[in-house]
C-alpha cells in the first residue's frame, strides 16, 4: 500500500478486465490496485493478470484468497460481470464478503434494483460507503428535436470500433483517452464500459434499441451535444457498442446496427478499427476502409491488432466466437514487420509506441488545422 | 456422376437432377445453377471434348465467359496440404483443450453384439475388461485439462466407459474435484450410459449437477433386446431402461427433458417396428440421436427392403415437412433426426475461397476437441479411434501430448496429396485419421478405401441441398424446370 492512498482490491477479475485493472491509478490516482483476485478455476493464482490474455506482464499479480485481500484493503472494486454467468456470483459474494469485513464498495457489476437498495441500505446503517456505477439514459427529444437537423459536435470525433467482441478496444480506448489528456487536450470520452463511470466518463448502453429508431439516432446525438456544452472538451472519443458487423451467418452479432446508429448520430472524424489476429494486410484493409466509408460514412484511419486468433474449430457455441490468444511477443514480432509497409497506422494500439503515433495524426489532422476548419 | 479433373480444368463437380442443371464449385464451396447448354459446354470442356466444345454458340460461350469473370469455374487448385492450425498447434494444445473424455471403466453390464469391445466380435480393438480408473489417474487428467485450458471458455468432461457408472462414486469425485479445480468457470459434464444403473440418488445426483446425459436405446422391447443384453444372463435390457426413463421423468421432469436417446439402427429391422419405440410417452418427448450399426473392416451392413421403402417414404415426408407442407408428428422420429442432421449438414456448403495452401474438410485438431484419456492414462483424439493402435496414441499423463503424432494426423491429407489436390470433395471431406488407421499405422492405401464413401456423402449433402431449392422454387410458384433459365445464380 502507497502511503496516503486508498489500496484497492478489485474483484472478480477475468481477461475483459485488464483495461480497467492498467488504468485505475490513472484515471483515478487517489486509489492504487493492491490486489486482483479471481476465483481459482481461472487459472491465474500467482499470475501476472497479463497471462490471461497471454501477454507479457502488466504488474498486477492475481491471487484467489479474496477474504484476506479484501481485509487487506481499503475499498473493494467489484467488477463488472454478465449477469449470466459464474463469476457474476462470485462479485456477489464478494459484495457480501466486504460488507461482513466493513470495507467501501464500488461496484460495477449490473444489480437488480431491489439488491441495490438492500446493499445501499446495509451498507448506510454499516456506515460503510457504497458505490454503484449506473448507466447515463439518453434524453428524451422532442418533435421539435427531430424536425431540426442533428448537432454537429465542434469537437472532433473519434469512434474505436471492433470487428469482433472483446478484440482489446476497450483497451485501446482508455489508451487513446489517456494520452490525448496527456498532451493536454480536454477529452470527452464515452462508452458502454461501465468503469467509465468510474473514471470520470460515460457510460451509456448505446446498444439498447428499445423506441423508434429515428428518434434513437437523434435522442444519442442529444445526448453527446449535452456532454460536449457541459464539458466543453476538445476532443470526444466514442467507444462503439458491438461489433461494426455480423462476422458470418451463424455469428450476427446485432448486424452492425448499433455501431450503424450511433454513426448516423455523430459524425466521427477520426476512426480506429480494432481486430483480431491475422487481419494484415492491406488487400484486406483497404477494401474494408471503403466499405466503412459507405455504411458508416467514415474510413479506417488507424487499425489495432489485438493477440486474439479466432479458433475456427470450436463447436461448443456456433453463434459465438472462440478466440486463443496468441503469445504477446508473437503478435508484436509480426505487427513490427507489418507495420512499416502500411499505408495506415496499423499496430498494437496497447502499446504506447502506436498510440502516439494514432494522437500525434489526430492532431495534425484534427486539431492544430492551420486553415479551412468548419465551424 | 463425377468426372475427373485435371488441374488445367475447372474444380468442379456439374450434376443435373430431373428439374435442373448444376455444377458444385469446389474452390468456392457454392453450387451455381445453370441452364441446359450452359451445363453441356461445361460437361464438354470438363470432358475434353474439342469436337462438341465447338459446337455451342457465342451466347453459352461468352456465359462461361461471365462465369469465370465472377471467379467461378476456377482451374485453380490447392498448392500445398497444410491443416490451417498447423503453425498454431502448440498454442492450441497449450491453451485450448475444449473439452476431455474419461474413460472411468473398461468394464460393461451388457454384452451388446455390435459393440467394438464385445469378445470376438472386433479382433482389431480392445476387449471389455475389468480395468477401472483410479481416482489418482482421473485426477491428474482434470488437472492437465486444467492447465490446458486458459482460453476455453466452456469446459466440459465426459464420462466414458464401458458403462460409466460401474464406476459411479469416481464420477462423484471428479465432478466434485473439477468444480473445486474449475471453480468460477462453468464446467459442464455428459455421460453416455446403458441406463441399467440409474438409481433413484442416482437420478437426483445428475439432474442436481445438470449433467448432458444420453441414454443408449435401440427401438422397442423386440429390437432393443435382440442385441443390448446384459453380460450376466444374456437377458434383454429394454424393461431395466425403460424403467429408468420413467423415473427420471416422474422425479425430475425437468431434467428429463434435456436427456437424449443414443439409438443404434440395425436396419436389418423394419423402420416401422423401429420407430414404435417412440409411442412411449416419455421416449416421445425426448430428444433421438441416431446412427447405423457399424461394422469391422470388410464387413457389410444389411439393409431389409422394409427398411430401405419405408426411410425412404419417411424422408420424402420429411423433406416436405421441412417446407411447411407436411405435419412434422406424422414423420418418423429418426427421419426427423436424419432431416435435422440434413438441414444442419447442407449450412456447410458456403462461401468460402480456399487458398493455395489448405487441407480436406475431415479432421479436427487432434486432442484439442474432445482429448481421450484411457483408464490407464494415455491419450487418444477421441473415444471414436482404436485403443490399440500405436498411430492414435498420441501421448499419456505423464509423457504429455505427442505434438508429432497429433501432427501428422491433423494433416492426414498429405498421405494422398495429390488425389486430395484435384478432388471436387475437398473442403467437404469428411474423412479423419481413424480412417487411415492400418494395423497402428496411418496407411494411404486405407485412406483411399473410403475415398469412395466420403464423396458419396459430400454429393448427397449437395444434393440435399438442390433438393430444397429445387422443392421451395416449384412451391412458390417459381415453375417446375430451370432449363429456360438463362442465367445463372448461387443456390440460396
Amino acid at each position: 500500500m502507497i502511503m496516503g492512498k486508498s489500496a484497492i482490491c478489485a474483484v472478480p477479475f477475468s481477461a475483459e478486465d485488464i483495461p480497467v485493472i492498467v488504468n485505475l491509478t490513472n484515471f483515478m490516482p487517489e486509489y492504487v490496485v493492491d490486489f486482483v483476485v479471481a476465483p481459482g478455476g481461472l487459472g491465474l493464482e500467482g499470475k501476472d493478470i497479463g497471462a490471461a490474455e497471454n501477454r507479457g506482464e502488466l504488474g498486477y499479480t492475481v491471487t484467489s484468497n479474496l477474504n484476506d485481500s479484501i481485509k487487506s484493503c481499503d475499498t473493494v472494486l467489484i467488477l463488472s460481470k454478465d449477469k449470466s454467468g459464474h463469476l457474476y456470483d462470485y462479485g456477489i459474494k464478494a459484495v457480501e464478503e466486504a460488507i461482513r469485513q466493513r470495507k467501501d464498495i464500488i461496484c460495477l457489476l449490473d444489480l437488480d434494483r431491489e439488491t441495490m437498495n438492500r446493499y445501499k441500505e446495509i451498507c448506510h446503517e454499516e456506515n460503510i460507503g457504497f458505490r454503484c456505477i449506473l448507466e447515463d439514459e439518453l434524453p428524451r427529444v422532442s418533435y421539435r428535436d427531430i424536425s431540426e437537423p442533428l448537432y454537429h459536435p465542434y469537437a472532433p470525433v473519434v469512434f474505436i470500433g471492433e470487428l469482433a467482441e472483446n478484440v482489446q478496444g476497450y483497451e485501446v480506448f482508455y489508451n487513446l483517452v489517456k494520452l490525448c489528456q496527456d498532451k493536454g487536450l480536454r477529452v470527452s470520452a464515452i462508452g458502454p464500459e461501465r468503469a467509465n463511470g468510474l473514471f470520470g466518463f460515460h457510460t451509456i448502453d448505446f446498444s439498447d434499441m428499445r423506441g423508434e429508431l429515428g428518434s434513437r439516432v437523434y435522442r444519442v446525438n442529444k445526448y453527446v451535444r449535452n456532454i460536449e456544452e457541459q464539458e466543453n472538451p476538445g476532443i470526444i472519443i466514442i467507444k462503439l457498442p458491438k461489433p461494426m458487423m455480423k462476422f458470418d451467418e451463424d455469428v450476427r452479432y446485432d448486424f452492425g446496427l448499433s455501431a450503424y446508429m450511433v454513426s448516423q448520430a455523430v459524425p466521427a472524424s477520426f476512426f480506429i478499427a480494432c481486430s483480431p489476429y491475422g487481419f494484415f494486410s492491406e488487400k484486406f484493409w483497404e477494401p474494408m476502409s471503403g466499405s466503412f466509408q459507405a455504411k458508416f460514412g467514415y474510413e479506417i484511419d488507424a487499425v489495432h491488432i489485438s493477440n486474439k486468433m479466432i479458433d475456427n474449430t470450436d463447436e461448443m457455441d456456433k453463434n459465438k466466437l472462440c478466440f486463443v490468444h496468441m503469445p504477446g511477443r508473437k503478435v508484436q514480432e509480426v505487427i513490427e514487420e507489418v507495420s512499416d509497409e502500411s499505408s495506415f497506422i496499423l499496430g498494437n494500439l496497447t502499446e504506447p509506441k502506436y498510440m502516439e503515433r494514432v494522437v500525434e495524426e489526430i492532431e495534425n489532422s484534427l486539431i492544430h488545422v492551420p486553415y479551412g476548419l468548419i465551424v | 456422376m463425377e468426372q475427373q479433373v485435371k488441374q488445367s480444368k475447372p474444380l468442379i463437380l456439374p450434376f443435373k437432377t430431373p428439374l435442373g442443371f448444376y455444377f458444385y464449385e469446389t474452390n468456392r464451396n457454392e453450387i451455381v445453377a445453370v441452364n441446359e447448354q450452359l451445363y453441356k459446354y461445361i460437361d464438354a470442356v470438363i470432358k475434353d471434348n474439342e469436337q462438341e466444345i465447338h459446337q455451342f454458340g457465342e451466347e453459352v460461350v461468352r456465359q462461361y465467359g461471365d462465369l469465370k469473370d465472377c471467379g467461378y469455374l476456377c482451374t485453380n487448385h490447392v498448392k500445398e496440404i497444410k491443416h490451417p492450425a498447423t503453425d498454431e498447434l502448440e498454442l492450441f494444445l497449450e491453451r485450448k483443450i475444449d473439452s476431455i473424455t474419461l474413460q472411468v471403466t473398461q468394464k460393461c453390464n451388457l454384452r451388446c453384439s455390435y459393440c467394438v469391445y464385445s469378445e470376438n466380435s472386433y479382433p482389431s480393438q480392445r476387449s471389455h475388461s475389468e480395468k477401472m480408473m483410479s481416482f489418482e489417474t482421473a485426477k491428474k487428467a482434470v488437472d492437465f485439462y486444467f492447465m490446458h485450458s486458459m482460453d476455453t471458455k466452456q469446459p466440459n468432461i465426459s464420462f466414458y466407459g464401458g458403462e460409466p457408472f460401474l464406476n459411479e462414486e469416481l464420477i462423484k469425485q471428479v465432478v466434485d474435484y473439477a468444480r473445486r479445480v474449475f471453480e468460477g468457470r462453468n464446467i459442464t459434464f455428459t455421460t453416455t450410459t446403458n441406463a441399467t444403473l440409474l438409481t433413484d440418488d442416482l437420478i437426483d445426483y445428475l439432474a442436481e449437477n445438470k449433467f448432458n446425459l444420453m441414454i443408449s436405446l435401440d427401438g422397442p422391447k423386440s429390437i432393443h433386446n435382440q442385441n443390448r443384453v446384459f453380460a450376466a444372463n444374456k437377458k434383454g435390457s429394454y424393461d431395466t431402461v425403460i424403467r429408468n426413463i420413467r423415473k427420471i421423468w416422474e422425479n425430475h421432469p425437468e431434467f428429463a427433458k434435456t436427456v437424449s436417446i443414443n439409438m443404434v439402427i440395425n436396419p436389418e429391422n423394419s423402420y416401422e417396428e423401429i420407430n414404435k419405440l417412440f409411442n412411449d410417452r416419455y421416449i416421445r418427448k425426448m430428444r433421438c440421436l441416431h446412427s447405423i450399426v457399424e461394422k469391422d473392416e470388410g464387413e457389410t451392413v444389411n439393409y431389409s427392403d422394409e427398411y430401405v421403402n419405408e426411410s425412404l417414404y419417411n424422408q420424402f415426408l420429411g423433406i416436405l415437412s421441412t417446407v411447411g407442407r407436411f405435419k412434422k408428428a406424422g414423420v418418423g422420429k429418426t427421419t426427423i433426426d436424419e432431416i435435422e442432421n440434413m438441414e444442419h449438414e447442407i449450412q456447410k456448403i458456403r462461401y468460402g475461397v480456399l487458398g493455395d495452401v489448405a487441407a480436406p474438410g475431415g479432421p479436427c485438431i487432434p486432442g484439442k476437441m474432445r482429448l481421450f484419456i484411457n483408464c490407464k492414462g494415455e491419450f487418444y483424439p477421441c473415444e471414436r479411434v482404436n485403443e490399440i493402435s500405436e498411430c492414435m496414441n498420441i501421448g499419456s499423463l505423464d509423457r504429455g501430448l505427442d505434438k508429432d503424432k497429433i501432427n501428422s494426423l491433423l494433416n492426414i491429407g498429405k498421405l494422398t496429396e495429390d488425389e486430395c489436390r484435384n478432388c471436387w470433395a475437398f473442403t467437404q471431406c469428411i474423412l479423419c485419421g481413424k480412417k487411415a488407421d492400418k494395423d497402428g499405422k496411418l496407411s494411404a492405401e486405407k485412406k483411399r478405401k473410403y475415398c469412395q464413401e466420403s464423396k458419396r456423402m459430400a454429393f448427397s449433402k449437395i444434393k440435399n441441398k438442390v433438393l430444397l431449392f429445387e422443392l421451395k422454387r416449384h412451391l412458390s410458384g417459381e415453375g417446375n424446370s430451370l432449363n429456360d433459365v438463362n442465367i445463372f445464380r448461387e443456390v440460396k
